[in-house]
């Protein structure tokens, strides 16, 4: 497959749904399809941006028309003629601008962006699951977890979100080893004709999820209002806080050091760094503040720039590598005497920032 | 989705209070939308004024089976829109009215989604403002699945060109 083949399927892929193989493959390879995703990326989270800028601007709601001769009798008087003196004319004017800011603040409030429920889940006992599933209210999610030799089907249906709160229908059932092999065809089938547990998840709080078959998986998410835009699991559009590396290319110059293709780091919070190890240079260890011995480089979306001892490095990932206002300072070291056990090979992770072993 | 149903059920059943708390909460969203599809504030107010006017007539012509409630407003708020602007002459096209300034990035998006067929512009601003999916693109804009998908590609192709090169090419 090449470019022009493929590029139809890199909108399709933009927006969550499954593309054929080879369309993927092409995809994860070319410099090309990445930077049309790239893109696509950037230009979604703008208009969101757009509309964000909008939304404190839009008007005053009129009264409905289609309501027009429903008016209640008590607010009658609204549209009856009634003779009223001058001197009263000029207070309900005055009172009028008076109040003016405070009915645009409760209308700009009234406006309801949808929300959206993004949420992961992994089994009891783990540390939090990357929230790498997304759906608004009436929507339906189902996946494979495949974990510590465990495979378990769930099917997710949103019912309901507000704020605090999200309710939630859930079926999990534990599958047989083979089940990824035999095709998820039969884990949905299987999935299919469980019943649905109805759960309540609160907002910051973890929520235990029984498995039929034994065990128990904890969920974990958070409401936002606007669609979670994920690749691969990732956040597409990290936080200010995050750092994301997603199928990252090392290259110096023209010259190409690392294509870490298919590899991906997710640091959460300012606790960690992402961590490449490309050999032949060393451990690249990224983060959001200074560190010892540590030089300046500059996030633009997709693209790190930096310059360590004399020579300039790109970092190009599929992805916004941070979110915040771009570009925005962010802090490198290369540690090239680094003994790493993978010998010739890369690596890519995260790097704890008060310690010292890779995550 | 339940409230929606109930609060639906008694708009079905002609409740004033019902219906004014349904168009209270979406008014702002079909608004929005109409601006996008007719450039015009001024117009979007009167043809969003239609959209309810007509679900107000007709509440029952809505199948919560088939779509959802804000998916069906939009779909009779795009179809308004298209009646107006067959409705208008032919030398006079509507103009974008001013909008506020901002600065940064926003600004040169904002111009370069401007320059985009409403067409397009309707089809980004669903998909990725609304979050609509691809099912109820295929609803509100009364096309198959395949086009749905092959419509969003040229519009964010059409989008990503004029972002980048400051110009619209040929279509």
């Amino acid at each position: 497959m090449n470019c022009n083949e493929a590029e139809s399927f890199v909108s399709v892929l933009y927006d969550g749904e499954s593309v054929p193989l080879d369309a993927a493959s092409h995809i994860q390879g070319c410099e090309s399809c990445r930077d049309r995703l790239r893109s696509y990326s950037e230009m979604g989270a703008e208009l969101r941006l757009m509309a964000s800028g909008a939304t404190s601007l839009a008007a005053l709601t009129p009264p409905c028309k289609a309501l027009s001769h429903h008016r209640s009798p008590r607010l009658a008087f609204l549209s009856a003629r009634v003779l009223v003196p001058r001197f009263a004319v000029a207070l309900l004017l005055a009172a009028l601008i008076a109040t003016s800011t405070t009915i645009v603040v409760l209308r700009a409030q009234s406006e309801k962006p949808t929300l959206w429920f993004q949420f992961g889940v992994d089994l009891k006992g783990r540390g939090p699951a990357w929230m790498n599933q997304s759906g608004k209210t009436g929507s339906d999610q189902g996946f494979v977890l495949w974990i510590d030799q465990q495979v378990i089907g769930v099917h997710c249906h949103v019912t309901s979100i507000d704020e605090r709160r999200v309710q939630l229908e859930i079926r999990a059932l534990k599958l047989e080893p083979d089940a990824v092999r035999k095709g998820l065809f039969y884990a949905e089938r299987d999935i299919r004709d469980l019943q649905d547990h109805p759960f309540t998840y609160i907002v910051g709080e973890s929520l235990e999820i029984p498995v039929e078959g034994g065990g128990a998986l904890v969920l974990h998410g958070q409401v936002v209002d606007h669609q979670p835009k994920l690749i691969w699991g990732l956040p597409a559009e990290p936080g200010s806080d995050q750092i994301v590396l997603t199928s990252p290319l090392v290259l110096s110059g023209q010259t190409l050091l690392a294509n870490v293709q298919g590899g991906s780091s997710f640091a959460s919070d300012r606790n960690s760094g992402g961590m490449i190890y490309v050999p032949g240079v060393g451990r690249i260890v990224i983060a959001l503040q200074p560190m010892p011995g540590a030089v300046q480089g500059e996030a633009n979306w997709g693209d790190l720039n930096f310059t360590w001892q004399g020579k300039g490095y790109t970092i190009r990932t599929v992805s916004p590598i941070t979110g915040g206002a771009q570009p925005r300072t962010i802090w490198v070291t290369v540690d090239s005497e680094h003994p790493w056990s993978g010998g010739s090979s890369f690596a890519i992770g995260t790097w704890p920032l008060t310690a010292s072993s890779p995550q | 989705m339940r409230d929606e149903n109930a609060l639906w059920a008694r708009v079905v059943g002609r409740n004033p209070e019902a219906f004014e708390k349904f168009y209270q909460d979406q008014y702002p969203r079909v608004r929005r939308f109409l601006s996008i599809c007719l450039g015009s504030a001024s117009a979007a107010d009167d043809v969003a004024q239609d959209t309810f006017m007509q679900l107000w007539r007709r509440p029952q012509t809505f199948d919560s089976s088939r779509s959802s409630l804000t998916a069906y407003l939009l779909g009779i708020a795009r179809k308004k829109a298209a009646d107006w602007w067959r409705n208008q002459p032919r030398a006079e096209t509507a103009v974008p009215e001013a909008r506020a300034e901002s600065s940064g990035p926003t600004l040169l998006l904002k111009d370069a989604f401007e320059q985009l067929p409403p067409e397009q512009q309707t089809i980004l601003w669903l998909r990725e403002v609304e979050g609509c999916s691809y099912e109820e693109l295929t609803r509100i804009l009364d096309i198959p699945l395949g086009t749905v998908k092959s419509r969003l590609f040229a519009a964010r192709e059409e989008l990503r060109r004029v972002w980048k090169t400051g110009s619209r090419g040929s279509i």
